[in-house]
């Protein structure tokens, strides 16, 4: 075949199987340098990867960054706190709201804003949709990866959905500009929860079908299962967060773990990969945990607009113009001086955190971006040595990396 | 009535064309005739099935829908803007898609064999058409009946690998090369399993010819020394080579269907093309009506390779529900007129379109359904699974032939 | 462990090299010696009471003086995070020692505080840039770092500014000698020259044209434009722009002695202020809506 024995791998001492999968001696054999991407269909974007084969077998491969890089940091210490909102979007372009709501964090601990109640339940919806949105296309485009091409389609489908219900929202299909330091841009309607619920119910209905097609397919398992294998240290030690540290099998996740917001009045659970199927770290994990997170997602949400407190008088802003915040936010917002806050939220992706240090100004000193993805993406070369190409194109696709975020 | 009497009718055949001319004629007009009349419109036809199909599986709007639209002024009377069109279901996709092919550049890449790159693509359909020589569609439409037919198929359609493989390395590229070393890996593979199945209904009829194998299941069904079926009962389709020897033929059909989608490169066994990770493997540089030529050899070979299927397993035109159907009704009374046209030639073309189009169904089913399989599982599906078990249906299929008939 | 016991370990542990402990009710952090980096986080990853496994961010920030390296330490078992910093002597000596055979993740999240300040990781394994290409100069994040004029070719920001200045100075030129005076084609700056004149009297002569900005400079904070000033009134020959039912109530006035800060955006009322619904064309020979007048 490629002039090496696939078959074969190492079992180390304590019984595990290694990821390399041993090259056979007596074949002579030539390595090459391939180039994948940044306009290859499976990298996600404008991701470059660099990989040493020997035939199709990866031997090194190392991703190439910054083709998407837009110095946001810089733009963000030459705009005022409320202004650099909408950059924060273009961060997870496939969950623009949820990074949304950890700048909108960041900016009140910095400046000490209270939030009222029904925004903040507003806000849980919301980012609760968002994850929802997030992760129906995570699951579509894992299956493209594999080579299924109709999970995409049917993803794909509700996605449309979401970004309708989105559209319907804030104005936009994929970037929304929704938050606002001390709010949100405008409440939500009776209307609209009705759709949301609606949005739901189908949601709920159709990930089954998007499981029988990918989930438990059985090609989909063998292509899956045991690969990639991101045991629970390397995943610390490379500070994976998100779905895939918790497909590692560490029980972790911000919302409930350093808590933020309102999670704690819902009923939901972190789900974690204990190694069920497969093993522990593997892709197909990976994968099961986002198909489980869309379920609490969608649980999330319901309880919220089950719980959403009614409209507060004092909060109805004075014109259309004007959001939906907190009536005591000032106009012009400014950090105290000499501090600097350090926020994180769950993502999608993981953990996006913002370092924002204040000197007293309109304007942030330093925003230091910490983009899940961009510290995911990282263990790539770690994890994909051994396997084959197709393998490689597996586990890029597990690690579920969006390029505005790890190029910012 | 033969080819050399109807060039014969042709005045001053005999005395002005010279014979070997006459020859090169004789031996070229029936190709030229499959092509046209058989090999495009199944390629176009193909196209079609697959993205409707595919689009009713997908929820996808474009290739069920589009139509051809006018935008002339005059008739543009519809105030919201939208465009008048023509309603075709969808056909209007394969149209846009050719001329859009059609006006592509023909580009071979810098660095690249440019006689090999121009040339692959025609390999590749040459492979493809030449399984259609031997190809039973009906009573009489066989072009060319050898006496080896059923290896005569295996050999002209591993040509392809030959043209897959000069596309790869003629196109300078590493995805290309990777993708090609897929596709001879695969396929040469697979081509094993698929002549030990293909050999099991040969076994049982003891010829390669087509038209005996046919034959051979138009007659009554001995099952293991047990006369089952009489032949009354067999055009129904009960003497089918699936039926013989029960239960070893339907696993040696599934073997065979199963590498012919391997050979095809169709899902789960597209690694050579595997988009997501080859880019598009050996096809990643080519454009245009070349990179079509590929499209229409993929389905032909589809076709064909599917009507082999139903030749070699399900009786072929020669027996089936049509003519159980028709063994009802005394149609040898019924004179169609036409001298050449026999009835059983109009029955067989029915009876070999409904195994053919329905094969080729599930092969667009199952493409749309799998997630693609890696390399290594598919050699162990071969070698581990489907070599064994294709050896014993040998073993058991000639010890079927021992025991019966 | 809160942030108090950590620092406190450290403290013990490593007595005067702890630098400064800061805590308040946004962050806690300790700055310790820059030469005992790599010592404090090899400690913080194994002291089993600590369990720093996760190193979350790393970063540098420009102090003018100095760069400070910002690492983000946390703690998924004890679920405890803290912050460690560090400082580089000064400017010009940008070393710090690298933690990345520490936390393997801290490898490219040097590579970045490299790309960004050019600080040096001493000991790292692979210290390039990794944002931005490997022949980029200079390191933008740093404060006294300015906008690139050229990069292979691709203008610059600047450039780009000045050449669409340009450009729009020769458009409205040569619309105005075609339309005798009257430009059809109102662009937004020409919009904005247009209210400007009257209400803040800038002196210009009638005929000559706009005094062109500066090219590239920021927008221009000395003279903001006067919310509610009248409007001229629209040249003929453009397009008169929709006028609502009613005319909409005038943005807050700008009362000097602002009162408590209204309800309302976030977004200060400085010169980029969000876009206002645009006034009803005046009736010739009416006083503008409501001045801002005392």
């Amino acid at each position: 075949m490629t002039g090496t024995d696939v078959t074969s791998r190492v079992v180390q001492e304590d019984g595990t199987l290694s990821d390399y999968w041993v090259p056979a001696r007596n074949a002579e054999s030539e390595q090459m340098v391939v180039n994948m991407g940044p306009q290859h269909p499976a990298t996600h974007g404008v991701l470059r990867v660099t990989v040493k084969t020997d035939g199709e077998v990866v031997l090194d491969c190392e991703p190439m960054i910054g083709n998407l890089h837009r110095c946001k940091e810089k733009i963000a210490e030459n705009l005022q706190y409320g202004q650099f909102m909408p950059y924060t979007d273009r961060l997870d372009y496939l969950a623009a709201i949820n990074n949304e709501e950890v700048y909108a964090r960041a900016v009140e601990k910095l400046c000490g804003i209270e939030i009222p109640e029904r925004i903040k339940y507003i806000r849980t919806i919301v980012a609760a949709l968002g994850r929802v949105s997030s992760h129906i296309f995570s699951i579509g485009v894992y299956g493209l990866d594999i080579g299924a091409f109709t999970p995409f389609l049917y993803c794909y489908r509700e996605r449309e959905r979401a970004n309708s219900l989105f559209e319907k929202l804030t104005g936009g299909r994929m970037l929304y500009h929704y938050y606002r330091v001390g709010g949100v841009a405008r409440d939500l309607s009776d209307e609209w929860i009705q759709d949301c619920l609606e949005f739901l119910d189908i949601v709920e209905d159709k990930s089954k079908e998007y499981n029988a097609l990918t989930t438990w397919n059985k090609v989909f398992k063998e292509r899956t299962m045991g690969i990639g294998i991101l045991s629970r240290e390397k995943a610390l030690a490379y500070g994976i967060t998100g779905p895939a540290i918790r497909a590692s099998g560490i029980d972790f996740d911000v919302r409930r773990d350093d808590p933020y917001g309102i999670y704690d009045r819902f009923d939901w659970k972190v789900p974690v990969s204990r190694g069920e199927h497969g093993t522990v770290g593997d892709c197909w994990n990976r994968h099961w945990i986002r198909a489980q997170e869309l379920q609490e997602s969608i649980g999330i949400c319901r309880q919220a607009i089950d719980k959403l407190p009614p409209h507060d008088p004092k909060l109805t802003p004075k014109s259309i113009y004007q959001p939906y915040i907190n009536p005591n936010v000032p106009r012009m917002l400014r950090g105290p001086k000499n501090a600097e806050v350090y926020v994180r939220g769950e993502n999608p992706r993981g953990e996006l955190a913002f370092y924002i240090v204040s000197d007293g100004k309109n304007m942030p000193y330093r925003c230091k971006i910490r983009g899940p993805a961009f510290s995911n993406i990282q263990v790539l070369a770690e994890i994909s040595r051994g396997y084959l190409i197709a393998d490689l194109v597996a586990i890029i696709g597990s690690i579920d990396i969006v390029l505005g975020e790890v190029d910012r | 009535m033969s080819l050399n009497d109807l060039f014969g009718q042709i005045p001053g055949w005999g005395e002005y064309v010279p014979s070997f001319v006459q020859m090169l004629i004789i031996a070229f007009v029936p190709a030229l005739l499959v092509v046209l009349a058989v090999l495009t419109p199944v390629g176009i036809m193909g196209v079609y099935a697959e993205r409707r199909w595919s689009a009713f599986m997908q929820d996808r709007l474009g290739p069920n829908r589009v139509g051809l639209p006018i935008w002339f002024d005059g008739w543009q009377r519809d105030y919201t803007g939208k465009p008048w069109y023509i309603k075709l279901w969808g056909l209007g996709q394969g149209i846009a898609d050719g001329v859009k092919l059609l006006g592509k550049e023909d580009f071979v890449p810098p660095g690249g064999d440019a006689f090999l790159f121009l040339s692959a693509p025609l390999v590749v359909f040459a492979g493809a058409l030449g399984i259609f020589a031997a190809l039973p569609m009906s009573d009489g439409l066989i072009a060319a009946d050898v006496n080896v037919g059923v290896f005569y198929i295996l050999a002209v359609g591993a040509v392809e690998i030959i043209g897959v493989l000069m596309a790869g390395w003629a196109s300078n590229n590493k995805w290309s090369l990777l993708g090609a070393m897929r596709e001879v890996a695969q396929v040469v593979a697979y081509e094993i399993p698929m002549a030990m199945t293909a050999l099991c209904p040969v076994i049982l009829v003891g010829s390669l010819q087509m038209t005996e194998i046919i034959a051979f299941q138009q007659g009554g069904l001995n099952m293991w020394g047990i006369d089952v079926v009489g032949p009354e009962l067999a055009q129904w389709g009960l003497g089918w080579n699936l039926w013989r020897a029960f239960p070893v033929n339907v696993v040696a059909m599934v073997i065979f269907y199963i590498c012919v989608l391997a050979n095809l490169k169709r899902a789960p066994f597209d690694l050579p093309e595997a988009e997501s990770e080859l880019v598009s493997g050996f096809l990643t540089e080519y454009s245009g009506m070349r990179w079509s030529l590929f499209f229409l050899a993929e389905y032909g070979a589809m076709f064909a390779l599917s009507g082999i299927t139903a030749t070699l397993f399900l009786g072929g035109w020669g027996s089936g529900p049509v003519f159980g159907a028709l063994s009802l009704v005394p149609v040898e009374t019924i004179d169609l007129g036409v001298g050449m046209l026999k009835w059983t030639t109009v029955a067989g073309i029915a009876e070999f379109s409904w195994k053919t189009v329905l094969l080729m169904l599930l092969m667009i089913n199952i493409r749309w359904t799998l997630p693609r399989l890696r390399i290594d599982q598919v050699m162990s599906l071969c070698y581990k699974y489907f070599v064994p078990f294709a050896m014993g249906c040998i073993l058991l299929n000639g010890l079927a032939a021992v025991m019966g008939s | 462990m809160t942030a108090t016991e950590i620092s406190e370990l450290l403290k013990e542990r490593f007595g005067d090299k702890v630098l400064e402990v800061h805590e308040d009710d946004l962050s806690a952090w300790t700055r310790i010696e820059r030469d005992v980096l790599v010592e404090v986080c090899t400690f913080l990853r194994d002291d089993p009471s600590a369990d720093m496994k996760v190193c979350h961010s790393l970063t540098a920030v420009d102090r003018l003086e100095y760069f400070e390296i910002v690492l983000h330490l946390y703690s998924v078992d004890r679920k405890h995070g803290y912050s460690l910093k560090t400082r580089t002597v000064s400017r010009e000596d940008v070393a710090c020692p690298s933690v990345a055979r520490v936390w393997p993740t801290a490898d490219w999240h040097e590579r970045e505080a490299y790309d960004m300040y050019g600080v040096i990781f001493e000991g790292h394994p692979n210290l390039r840039r990794i944002l931005l290409p490997s022949d980029w100069v200079g390191f933008p994040l740093r404060k006294d770092e300015g906008n690139p004029l050229e990069y292979h070719g691709i203008p610059g920001i600047a450039a780009i500014r000045t050449l669409e200045e340009s450009n729009r100075e020769a458009q409205t030129a040569a619309w105005s000698e075609k339309y005798d005076g009257g430009s059809p084609l109102v662009l937004p700056g020409d919009k904005k020259k247009k209210a400007k004149k009257p209400a803040g009297g800038a002196p210009k002569a009638p005929g000559a044209p706009g005094a062109p900005k500066a090219p590239g400079a920021p927008r221009a904070p000395g003279a903001p434009k006067p919310p509610g000033a009248p409007k001229a009134p629209t040249p003929p020959g453009a397009p008169k722009p929709p006028s609502p039912p009613s005319p909409p109530s005038p943005p807050s006035p700008p009362s000097p002695p602002s009162p408590p800060s209204p309800p309302s955006a976030p977004s200060p009322p400085s010169p980029p202020s969000p876009p206002k619904p645009p006034s009803p064309p005046l009736p010739p020979g009416a006083s503008g809506p409501k001045k801002g007048d005392d």
